[in-house]
């Protein structure tokens, strides 16, 4: 019996070591191959250029689960393969947001309306290298107003949350956010 | 050891190491609290699951869910599904929302189903916000109307209530979370 436990011990903390190994892996790579992340599901809400309204979180079509339903939310997707990515959102007075988010549903950058100027958030994403790009051409007299952000993925969705602090105010944020602009820098 | 008996010990080990690492993974994430949650009070926290560099078990759990997580700057969700007793909430019961809570620009509460689609109720009330709220604020959900600051639970199953402090103080030190005072949820009475 101790013979069998001794032969087979090889095995039995190869087994253990592989379940820890597998355990960290299926961790780590569970955002970037599950398929229904919030990513995913705001990706598919924004197909086509231009800025979307999501559905309220409190009709049936809402995007994604555990949404507050007090969040008016405008999304616009992005592919920086077109370019850097320009977002002019208009905050108003209740509390706002701005949210870039990966495929994989990772927050990559978060800001409110607290860094806008004039109430307006000014966004430009792009990669390391096209943000760079920018930074050479900018003029040394002009201020730059608008704000950089530099991120590694390629494709994601940009969010832009507006409180609806009353039920009477939806249709004013609404309106705010229907006159988000966005698209690649070039364009826009 | 024969051929054939260490053939099959390596295929037992790859099984049992594939499986049970799988296992292990679901087996956690559906835990009631995962790894990376942070407990205070009746509430949970996953403060770094919108953080880029946050914390892997939080952003898989939040993946799995298909959940967009608050990023640091917006502000701190808390996450309720226990009463100050440790007994899971039940629309069968009335609640009450007891305490101060924590100062941010703005905060919501709403209440969900344990699968995260907003708890249906016939006065069509999802969420109450700070602009809404009156007196102290304490907050009472019920399935039946109170008077004050009312959120309906739905009629009948387990509920999640999720507290969102909007810019709020709290966000940036999340490490402190377990000191903050934060409001306790109450279990008043309950339907036989």
């Amino acid at each position: 019996m101790t013979g069998a436990i001794v032969r087979f011990a090889p095995f039995l903390l190869g087994a253990v070591l592989l379940t820890a190994l597998v355990h960290i892996l299926t961790i780590l790579v569970l955002p970037a191959v599950a398929t229904r992340t919030a990513g995913h599901r705001l990706q598919a809400l924004a197909a086509g250029p231009g800025v979307h309204l999501a559905p309220p979180a409190a009709s049936p079509e809402a995007a994604t689960p555990f949404a507050d339903p007090a969040m008016a939310t405008a999304i616009c997707a992005f592919d920086l393969a077109d370019g850097p990515f320009r977002v002019r959102a208009q905050m108003g007075e209740s509390f706002g947001s701005l949210v870039v988010l990966s495929s994989s549903g990772a927050v990559l950058h978060g800001l409110t309306d607290k860094a806008a100027t004039r109430r307006l958030l000014d966004v430009l994403v792009g990669t390391d290298r096209q943000i760079r790009q920018i930074e050479a051409q900018d003029s040394e007299d002009r201020p730059v107003q608008e704000i950089r952000l530099r991120i590694a993925p390629t494709r994601g969705v940009v969010a832009i949350h507006v409180l609806v602090a009353r039920p009477s105010d939806r249709a004013a944020a609404t309106e705010l956010l229907r006159r988000t602009q966005c698209g690649t820098a070039a364009e826009s | 050891m024969n051929r054939l008996a260490g053939l099959f010990a390596t295929l037992a080990m790859l099984v049992a190491g594939l499986s049970g690492g799988v296992a292990l993974s679901a087996g956690m994430l559906r835990a009631a609290r995962p790894p990376g949650t942070v407990v205070a009070g009746d509430w949970k926290a996953w403060p770094r699951a919108g953080a880029p560099d946050g914390d892997p078990y939080a952003r898989a759990l939040f993946a799995m869910r298909g959940e967009a997580p608050l990023a640091p700057a917006e502000g701190l969700a808390l996450y309720g599904d226990r009463d100050s007793s440790g007994a899971a909430l039940r629309s069968a019961c009335a609640y009450r929302i007891a305490g101060r809570i924590p100062s941010a620009r703005a905060w919501t509460i709403a209440v969900y189903r344990p699968d995260g689609s907003l708890a249906e109720n016939a006065a069509r009330r999802y969420v109450l916000t700070s602009a809404e709220a009156v007196g102290d604020g304490e907050v009472v959900l019920s399935r039946d109307p109170a008077p004050g600051n009312w959120l309906p639970i739905g009629p009948e199953g387990a509920f999640v209530v999720v507290l969102r402090l909007y810019d709020s103080p709290l966000t940036s030190a999340a490490a402190a979370l377990g000191g903050a005072r934060l409001p306790r949820i109450e279990r008043m009475d309950c339907a036989s």
